[in-house]
Formats: C-alpha cells, sequence, structure tokens
C-alpha cells in the first residue's frame, strides 16, 4: 500500500516589499542610534549656547539650533531614546501580561475568562488621555510611571486580541489530539497553542507600539511626560509649537518628522507582516 | 489488493478473540451537559446526550458505531478519551474505572487509547513539522525515541519517504494528513483506536486506503478500534460488531454480518436500506410505508435532546410504530446470533424473509 509523497508546495510567499525593508531599516537605525547614543560624536543636547539661536541647518549643526543654541540633532536623537523606550518597553509588558493572560483566559474559559474579559472591559473603557493625565497627576511624570500607565492601557487591547485568537485555535481537532495525548495544560498553552498565535502577537505588537509613541508624545506635548529639560519627541514639538512656530518652525518640523516616519514605519511593518502570515503555511 | 484480504484476517483474529479479554466496558454510560435553552416543561435544564449506553469490546476487536448526526457518536468518543466527563455510567478500561484514576493514572492510561478525528487538516498542528507532530506523544510521556523510529512508522502508515519528516501539514493532502493523524496515534502502541469518523472528510478512493490501513495495523499491532461513522458502507466492510445508535442510544448492537444482513431494529432497517444501491436494476425509489419491502426514507425530524419522546425514542419516525412504543421504553434484549436490539417489535422475528434482500454498496477498492 504505498503511495506517491507527492507534497504540495507552499512556497508562493508574498514578497515583503522595498517599503517593508525601509521600514525595517529606519526603525532598526533608530533604536541603534538611540540605544547608542551617548557613545556617538553628538553635542550634548541640553547644553545652551551650543551654537546660535534659531541656527539654520548647516554642515556642523545639520539640524540647525533651537531658541537656546541647543543642537536640534543631537535633541531629536536623544528626543528618540524617550519615545522608543516607552513605546517599545509599555508595549512588551502590555504583551507579556495581557497577551499571558488572553492566553490562559481564553484557554481555560468558564469564571476566569468571564471576570478577565470584564476587567478587560472596564478598562477599555476608560478614556485613555483622562486615566494618563490622573496617573501622571498623582504620581511624579518619570520615564516609569509614563511607561508603566501606557502599558497599562495596552494590556486590555493585546488580552483581547490574543483571548480571541487563543479561543479560536483551542477550537481545532489538534488541541484534542493534545489532550488525548496527555499532554498538561501547560504545555499544550505553551507548545500547541503559542506558536499559533505568534505571529497576531507581533502584528498587534508592531501596532500597539506606534499607539504607545504617540500616547507617550500626547503626553509630553502636554508637558506631563518626561520633565524638561530632557528632550522627548513630544516636549520638543510643545516647545517649538507653542512659541517659536512662526519664526523657526523647523524646532516643530524636525521631532514631528521623526515622530510619523516612526509610527507609520511601524503600523507598515504590522501591515506587511500581516499580509505575509495570512498568506503563508502557518495560517491557522 | 485482493478483496478476500481483509476479510480473511478478519476470520482469523475472530478466532483468537473469543478467547481473548474484555478491554474496555462500559456500563449504563450517562453524559449531560448544561443547556441554555428551555425544554417542554419550560425548565433550564441539561441535555443528556448519552443516555444509558453500555457495550463491551474485546481485545482486537473492531466496532463500528453508526448513526445519523447529532446522535451522540462523537461525545461518546470523547467520554472514552475523558474529553468531556461522563454524568454517570463506568468506563472500565483493562479492568481499571477510568472516573477513579488519579491525574498521573490517567496520564499512563492515555498511552494505551489514542484517538483519530474527523478533520485531518485541523488535526494538525499547523506550525509544527512531521517530525515533530509525530514524536510529540514521545515527548509528552517521557520516553527516549529516535528520528528513525519515527521514519518507519511513518513507513508503516505508507508515508516512507525520507525528507517529509522536516514538512509541514498544509504541503500534505487530506489522506497524507490522515495517515500522520493515524501515526501519531500509534506511535506509543495504544490498545483501543478511537476513530471519529477518520473517513468522512476524504475522498473515496483515498477512504479505502485507509480502511485497508486501518484493519493492516489492527493485525499488526493487535489493537482494539472503536470506528465511528454514518456511513454503512464502511462500517460493513471494517467492523467486526456493529453498534446503531439512535439520538444517545444503542438502539441495535450485535456482529456486523448478522445486523447488515439481518437488522432486527427499524432504524437500522432504515439505514441499511438508505444506501445507495451498485447494481443499475435495483430500484432506490421504495415506498416510505411499503412495508413488506422495508422503509427507505424516514419520516420527520430527529427529535431534539431537549424534549426527548417519552417511549421508544424513535417511536414518532417508526413506520412499525405501535402505541405501546410511544408510551414505554425498550431496553436492549437478545436479539438473533447474540446480538442486542432495543425495540418493541423487533423486526428479526417477523418480517425476516424480507429483509435478507438487502444489499449494502461495497467500498470501491485502489488498483
Amino acid at each position: 500500500m504505498k503511495t506517491d509523497i507527492t507534497t504540495k508546495k507552499h512556497r508562493t510567499k508574498v514578497k515583503l516589499g522595498i517599503f517593508f525593508w525601509l521600514c525595517t531599516f529606519w526603525i532598526v537605525a533608530v533604536i541603534l542610534v538611540a540605544v547608542l547614543a551617548p557613545f556617538l560624536p553628538l553635542d550634548s543636547p541640553n547644553k545652551t549656547f551650543e551654537c546660535q539661536p534659531f541656527l539654520a541647518p548647516n554642515t556642523s549643526h545639520i539640524f540647525g539650533c533651537d531658541d537656546l543654541g541647543r543642537d536640534m540633532f543631537s535633541r531629536v536623537i536623544y528626543g528618540s531614546r524617550v519615545s522608543m523606550f516607552v513605546g517599545i518597553v509599555s508595549i512588551l509588558i502590555g504583551m507579556l501580561i495581557g497577551g499571558t493572560l488572553g492566553m490562559i483566559s481564553g484557554f481555560l474559559g468558564k469564571k476566569l475568562d468571564t471576570f478577565l474579559n470584564t476587567a478587560a472591559n472596564i478598562i477599555i473603557s476608560f478614556p485613555t488621555l483622562i486615566f494618563l493625565l490622573a496617573v501622571v497627576a498623582v504620581f511624579k511624570h518619570s520615564l516609569i510611571v509614563i511607561t508603566l500607565s501606557i502599558a497599562f492601557i495596552s494590556i486590555p487591547l493585546l488580552f483581547r486580541v490574543i483571548r480571541s485568537a487563543t479561543i479560536a485555535v483551542s477550537n481545532k481537532d489538534f488541541i484534542q489530539a493534545a489532550i488525548v495525548l496527555g499532554s498538561s495544560k501547560f504545555r499544550i498553552l505553551f507548545v500547541e497553542i503559542l506558536p499559533n498565535i505568534l505571529s497576531l502577537g507581533i502584528i498587534y505588537g508592531c501596532l500597539g507600539i506606534g499607539s504607545a509613541i504617540i500616547a507617550e508624545g500626547t503626553l509630553a506635548f502636554l508637558g506631563l511626560s518626561v520633565s524638561l529639560p530632557t528632550p522627548s519627541w513630544g516636549n520638543m514639538i510643545a516647545e517649538g509649537a507653542q512659541s517659536y512656530l512662526r519664526r523657526d518652525f523647523l524646532i516643530t518640523l524636525w521631532p514631528s518628522i521623526f515622530i510619523i516616519v516612526t509610527v507609520v514605519c511601524f503600523n507598515f511593518i504590522s501591515q506587511r507582516l500581516e499580509h505575509q502570515f495570512n498568506s503563508s503555511d502557518n495560517k491557522v | 489488493m485482493n478483496k478476500e484480504e481483509p476479510k480473511t484476517t478478519q476470520t482469523t483474529d475472530n478466532e483468537h478473540i473469543t478467547q481473548d479479554s474484555v478491554l474496555l466496558k462500559i456500563q449504563n454510560l450517562k453524559v449531560q451537559f448544561k443547556s441554555q435553552s428551555k425544554n417542554n416543561i419550560g425548565v433550564k435544564g441539561k441535555v443528556e446526550i448519552i443516555s444509558d449506553v453500555s457495550f463491551d469490546l474485546k481485545e482486537g476487536q473492531i466496532l463500528g458505531i453508526v448513526g445519523e448526526s447529532g446522535c451522540g457518536k462523537s461525545t461518546l468518543a470523547k467520554t472514552i478519551v475523558q474529553i468531556n466527563k461522563q454524568t454517570d455510567g463506568t468506563i472500565h478500561f483493562n479492568g481499571n474505572d477510568i472516573a477513579s484514576l488519579n491525574k498521573s493514572e490517567l496520564k499512563k492510561l492515555k498511552q494505551q487509547i489514542q484517538m483519530i478525528f474527523q478533520d485531518p487538516i485541523s488535526s494538525l498542528n499547523p506550525t509544527k513539522t512531521v517530525l515533530s507532530i509525530v514524536s510529540e506523544p514521545y515527548k509528552v510521556h517521557k520516553i527516549k525515541y529516535s528520528k528513525d523510529e519515527i521514519i518507519s512508522l511513518l513507513a508503516t502508515v505508507g508515508l516512507d519517504s525520507n525528507n517529509i519528516i522536516y514538512r509541514k501539514p498544509k504541503e500534505f493532502s487530506g489522506g497524507q494528513c490522515q495517515r500522520i493523524s493515524i501515526a501519531r496515534a500509534l506511535s506509543l502502541k495504544p490498545k483501543l483506536l478511537i476513530c471519529d469518523e477518520p473517513v468522512s472528510a476524504l475522498d473515496v478512493s483515498i477512504q479505502a486506503q485507509i480502511l485497508n490501513l486501518l484493519l493492516q495495523i489492527r493485525s499488526e499491532f493487535n489493537m482494539s478500534i472503536i470506528f465511528i461513522t454514518h456511513d454503512l458502507s464502511v462500517v460493513k466492510y471494517i467492523a467486526d460488531k456493529i453498534a446503531v445508535m439512535y439520538l444517545g442510544k444503542i438502539c441495535e448492537i450485535g456482529q456486523a454480518d448478522t445486523v447488515i444482513s439481518n437488522p432486527a431494529h427499524p432504524y437500522t432497517q432504515i439505514l441499511i436500506n438508505s444506501v445507495l444501491k451498485t447494481t443499475p436494476d435495483d430500484s432506490n425509489t421504495q415506498s416510505t410505508t411499503d412495508i413488506s419491502q422495508g422503509a427507505t426514507y424516514i419520516k420527520g425530524e430527529v427529535p431534539t435532546f431537549l424534549n426527548p419522546p417519552l417511549g421508544c425514542r424513535f417511536s414518532h419516525r417508526c413506520p412499525y410504530s405501535q402505541p405501546i412504543c410511544e408510551i414505554e421504553q425498550p431496553t436492549l434484549k437478545p436479539s438473533v446470533k447474540d446480538g442486542l436490539v432495543a425495540c418493541h417489535f423487533p423486526l428479526n422475528q417477523t418480517s425476516l424473509a424480507n429483509t435478507t434482500k438487502t444489499n449494502i454498496g461495497e467500498v470501491s477498492e485502489p488498483n
């Protein structure tokens, strides 16, 4: 009873495209520069009168200088440290807590699921900005507080995505087959379910990082992120926009470009990955 | 392949089966689920999907369970492998009561009971390679294995190619996926294999290959098989013993040949008559009421589990129904050749001559 093993070829993956790689390059570059900023030959971002105030871009100060004569280029670079840290770390925390709870809740179901889902609904129903304002009003607005409060908001959103994906996977026969084999619940969760929802986690993680960067920027614009003079993209926009928009719009423009390009890149990467995962072999 | 081959192995097996012990003994099994809808007296309650099912399965025997969709066949299978818990009754496997086992004992027992599912694609994890799927049982039970063992196991189920172990389920056809499923189930050499409609999702030529494979591994590993299907031609081909289920109850159980050639329960007869004939001169258009020919079609709908009929569960649709059928539930009583039938007016006593004519569609063979 031999049969020929002619397996179907499913290797026709959709190409990611040049824009995906450009976006990835940008993100990697921003992260690298942010991490390595103290070791790079940059002017101090907070040293005033490094150059002429409102100096136009030139060869030694390629982004020009702001109202206090600080080098805009190094301020933008140092600003990315705050934005990227808040964006990535808060989503990592959110994914770790929200994702784990979502998997457990979706797989075990019953009362735990009802409880966690209700809790998630309550948290989602808070107006995000009001919540963030309340938190930074109560605690001092340090980097850690901002990161944790944005993480807290992202938890229920990521929880929901992961939970519904887990429920969809849990209904597949291979989960029942694993139960019949005698696999423990822990093993089923991490060996059978996790690889199937990982792609979704990455997609929503990238989207989430974009949103978290925007959230931090919003807070910083309102003066509620890291305290001045530490630069962050949001408070640089605020500084430039509130006083000097007419005199020197470049002060606002540089951080704006960085924030927009970075968020667009994250969203684009997320969208391309979604497309890729949906068309690849691993689709559930 | 020669048509006679599986038949001969079947008869030789039957001879030594008779001395062998009972592997699985199910007594008065009941499975209830909570219901969200109300029943006829307006109470939100429980639905009994399996009510009072009892049967024995001997070592090396193949039991076919037939019945239409939604009669509780799959629930029965899932209860035996303890995906569902039973509400009442006992399941004895190898003399041990499954319900009384603790966690580690149950895990050990699960090495001996394995299951194959209906949808071959859905029963394999799409992110894993074939190697990792088939070796999963060894990892779960912490048994050492080698890659060669996996390859030879895959060869047993007819997948003998070296490079397939690194491929993923999406690269295989339905029949190949079902073979991988079977290989996974066989890896721990179980004593009982439960097949929940393993061929229903496959096309007919592949069905025959899988059925022959199951017969072949039965004789190779001497395992018992519970084969669940709604396709009588399949069950006739593979089973030693047939149980017919209707709405959560067994209405007839007996030797496969007897049940098929000489059904005692009207429902069994209708099921058999509804199989399309293979010879062109046989008419498929029999009247529903012509009792002398044996009814082909059933009138009405399957009752819901929420409001099961008071008497015989088939009474509303049975062409031979009498007043007593709607009042009193029939119990399983001995029928011809140590079969059992749950009917007040079993057919084999009254219309034996009429039902011998039945003809079942044969499973077409490859090659």
